[in-house]
């Protein structure tokens, strides 16, 4: 293993940046990037990158292993995920495995509110097994992307059973780029006869538009989700998302990569009409570079902070009486990572310092995937 | 695999200024005559001194801890006991040229008496602190000016409500610099009950207030030939009223003086120094009324004389051309004194011999600093073990445009 290293240093050539979530994660996300993980809001993308297939790695996320526990709406990863994409003629398609999208963050959040766990036999089923195809072309000057997203299964059990589906299109054209995704189906249910619980989706959408001028990029998005949970014909959580996002990133070229910084207003509503409807906006302030520290080695980190503007306000359902306004809380956020090449192949990973600040042998990566550029 | 693709990177990777970050400092034991990205923060003029760099602090998000970059001189209570002021925090920020002018903005960087003392007395700390800097020249004159900010009030139970403001100026001649730090206000309100870690004594109550009073940093340093003479002065302060155990009322104030010389050798990717300064240092509670046990509590807590005579010698050098190590040690010599509480005697300063090591990884514009697990920096004690579980700490990357 240290040979091969060794040697990958000395010969291997320089390849694309194009990456996996941790690399975006340790850009914290900053919307002027593309990446194999954009393909997910934007296909379009696709037609930026050559052939790769990609590999993230961690323990499978499946209906029944999570147990995410009720305080949290989000599981924890990493979660073993892969696809790829190939060319043909001028178009690009790519197939995708194990990627979970709005569906199974709006069951979550049901779950959330109603105070269960899910991954087990007492809530909704997440996404499982899920696919995703995407188709991309160009016609004249414009790029454009198409995606599927797919996940349906029966247990046959008191787990229940489970359908999500989705599209998405997008375009770049010039200095403009524009996506939407859109929900098709989203239904979960668990438990039986008369303990059945049923989840179903609402009519979701994420419109995104974005126009580079020069250094900067200017972004804005619309967003809307959200289900109900009925047991035996009780509503035990009716949910309704919305989120509006503005902002501005400006990039500057450095050698061999790209330095940004930008901010964004973000007013977001996460209402269950069976619980509390919380509001907040936020104003946070992101930085980050990514470059070249060797020719087999890209580094690259972030910080973010909510600066200046931010308030969230939480109103429980009537009777109760609507809670203060409140700054948020202190939230200035390191993340840092690496990208190591080996030839086509580039292992990138988060450096688990960004949250420690030590490395040594029980603390040095995380998040780790494998990309193969053909 | 670390040690591979640090083998690998020696033959790769190319020289590049070790400016880098707290870990530095730290390493080096925060030497007045050590310029760094951090030294932004006393004489926002320095910016000069360096390249443009965008900085990363890896750590926790925190609200109540400062940095190891603290100096250790900055004394703001002797009663700590048990209580860890120190933590690698998330922060960071960047300085840009435009033109002969530079511009800098900084996130999570918070002041080192006002973490401690609100953390001693259990209010809440700053949360999320912006800093805007700006600097220009004239000749020989450069001239920096900085702006700190922070506000939050999270209106639930049990949290408080602060605020925390302040300005630097600074300036740098050929072989001078001169710096004036003020503060413009700091509040906080009500009790946290997730921050009252306090080993002194429950301040914060939900109707407890901290106000600072006049805060203020003043410092210079000049060159004679390799000999760096400085000084500073600093005080501070604030007012707690509590409604703890009756309605009590303190006033802290506390000054330090401190001035040194250092003398320095450098050549060719070196830089050893050696030196001692001469610190006075009086912590003062006011004006305290309330009733008893607490107020002895509180007097003896935020009460202390000290002197110093601390001796450091330091050295940094590249170790190879994709590495440089620094290491450094502490340790007061001959005279010190301290009169913890009110009523005691003055006795001489407690064995504090201090060794910090630190190595930073330069790869292409990019350093990845930090600290040596095995040599002692503020708040750890060091362990002389290097293994996989005690090799480095409060990492930091910094890119160098």
């Amino acid at each position: 293993m240290k040979k091969l290293l060794v040697l990958a240093a000395v010969t291997l050539a320089s390849t694309s940046a194009f990456a996996t979530k941790a690399r975006l994660s340790s850009l914290s996300g900053s919307r002027q990037l593309t990446d194999v993980q954009t393909i997910f809001v934007n296909p379009a993308d696709l037609n930026l990158m050559g052939t790769w297939a990609t590999f993230e790695t961690g323990a499978t996320n499946n209906a029944t292993g999570g147990n995410t526990p009720a305080t949290t709406s989000e599981k924890a990863g990493p979660f073993a995920e892969a696809g790829f994409a190939r060319t043909m003629g001028d178009a690009r398609w790519g197939f995708y495995v194990g990627h979970t999208g709005v569906a199974t963050a709006t069951r979550l959040q049901a779950a959330k509110s109603a105070g269960v766990n899910i991954g087990n036999t007492t809530s909704f089923p997440i996404e499982a097994n899920p696919l995703n195809l995407f188709y991309a072309s160009k016609t004249g000057d414009i790029s454009w992307g198409l995606g599927l997203n797919y996940s349906n299964n029966d247990y046959k059990t008191a787990t229940g059973k489970q359908s999500a589906m989705g599209l998405t299109g997008g375009m770049r054209m010039g200095a403009v780029d524009a996506s939407l995704g859109l929900g098709l189906t989203d239904t979960a249910q668990f438990g039986t006869n008369a303990g059945e619980t049923k989840w179903t989706g609402k009519s979701s959408a994420d419109l995104r538009g974005g126009y580079a001028m020069d250094a900067w990029y200017f972004f804005g998005q619309y967003a809307m989700g959200g289900g109900k949970a009925e047991n035996g014909g009780n509503t035990q959580a009716d949910i309704e998302n919305s989120n509006i996002n503005v902002g501005f990133v400006n990039s500057t070229k450095v050698d061999g990569g790209e330095f940004f910084w930008g901010a964004s207003y973000a007013m977001e509503t996460k209402n269950d009409k069976k619980a509390d409807k919380v509001e907040t906006t936020n104003l946070p302030f992101v930085m980050g570079i990514e470059a070249d520290a060797a020719s087999w080695l890209v580094l690259r980190g972030s910080i973010t902070q909510t600066v200046l503007l931010s308030s969230t306000k939480t109103t429980p359902q009537p009777p109760a009486t609507a809670g203060d306004t409140a700054t948020w809380d202190n939230n200035t956020k390191v993340a840092a990572g690496a990208g190591i090449k080996f030839n086509k192949f580039t292992l990138d990973a988060s450096l688990a310092a960004q949250t420690s600040g030590n490395i040594n042998g029980t603390d040095l990566l995380t998040n780790a995937g494998l990309t193969y550029n053909f | 695999m670390l040690k591979s693709l640090i083998t690998a990177s020696a033959v790769l990777v190319m020289a590049a200024p070790v400016y880098a970050s707290k870990a530095r400092m730290a390493s080096l034991q925060n030497a007045a005559s050590v310029t760094d990205t951090y030294s932004i923060f006393d004489n926002p003029a320095k910016s000069y001194l360096m390249g443009d760099f965008a900085t990363l602090e890896m750590g926790a998000t925190t609200t109540s801890k400062t940095g190891v970059n603290t100096p250790e001189n900055v004394i703001t209570n002797g009663n700590v006991a048990g209580i860890t002021l120190y933590s690698p925090d998330a922060e960071g920020g960047f300085v840009k040229s435009y033109g002969d002018s530079k511009i800098g903005f900084y996130m999570g960087k918070r002041s080192a008496f006002t973490a401690r003392m609100r953390d001693l007395a259990g209010f809440a700390g700053q949360e999320n602190p912006i800093e805007v800097m700006y600097a220009f020249q004239a000749a020989d004159l450069k001239m920096g000016a900085s702006l700190n900010y922070s506000k939050s009030e999270p209106k639930a139970a049990n949290r408080q409500k602060q605020d925390a403001m302040g300005l630097r100026f600074g300036a740098i001649g050929t072989n001078w610099d001169a710096s004036f730090v003020m503060g413009l206000g700091s509040n906080a309100t009500g009790k946290d009950g997730s921050t009252v870690t306090t080993g002194v004594n429950t301040l914060a109550d939900k109707d407890a207030t901290y106000k600072g009073t006049t805060g203020f940093k003043l410092a210079g340093g000049y060159w004679f030939d390799k000999l760096y003479v400085f000084a500073n002065y600093y005080q501070d302060g604030a007012k707690l009223e509590s409604t703890v155990n009756g309605n009590m009322k303190v006033e802290i104030a506390q000054s330090q003086y401190e001035v040194g010389v250092l003398d320095t050798m450098k050549a060719d990717g070196m830089n050893f120094f050696y030196g001692v300064s001469y610190i006075g240092f009086t912590s003062k509670a006011k004006d305290v009324a309330g009733p008893a046990p607490a107020v002895p509590v509180i007097e003896n807590a935020f009460t202390q004389e000290q002197t110093q005579l601390p001796f450091i010698m330091g050295v940094e050098a590249d170790a190879t051309s994709w590495m440089t190590l620094r290491a450094s040690v502490k340790q007061n010599v001959i005279l010190g004194s301290t009169k913890p509480n009110t009523g005691d005697s003055t006795t001489n300063i407690d064995n504090n011999t201090t060794v910090a090591l630190g190595a930073g990884m330069k790869f292409n514009k990019f350093t990845l600093d930090s600290t040596l697990a095995a040599g002692s920096v503020p708040g750890t004690a060091g362990s002389g073990a290097i293994d996989a579980n005690n090799l480095m700490a409060n990492a930091s990357l910094t890119y160098m445009f």
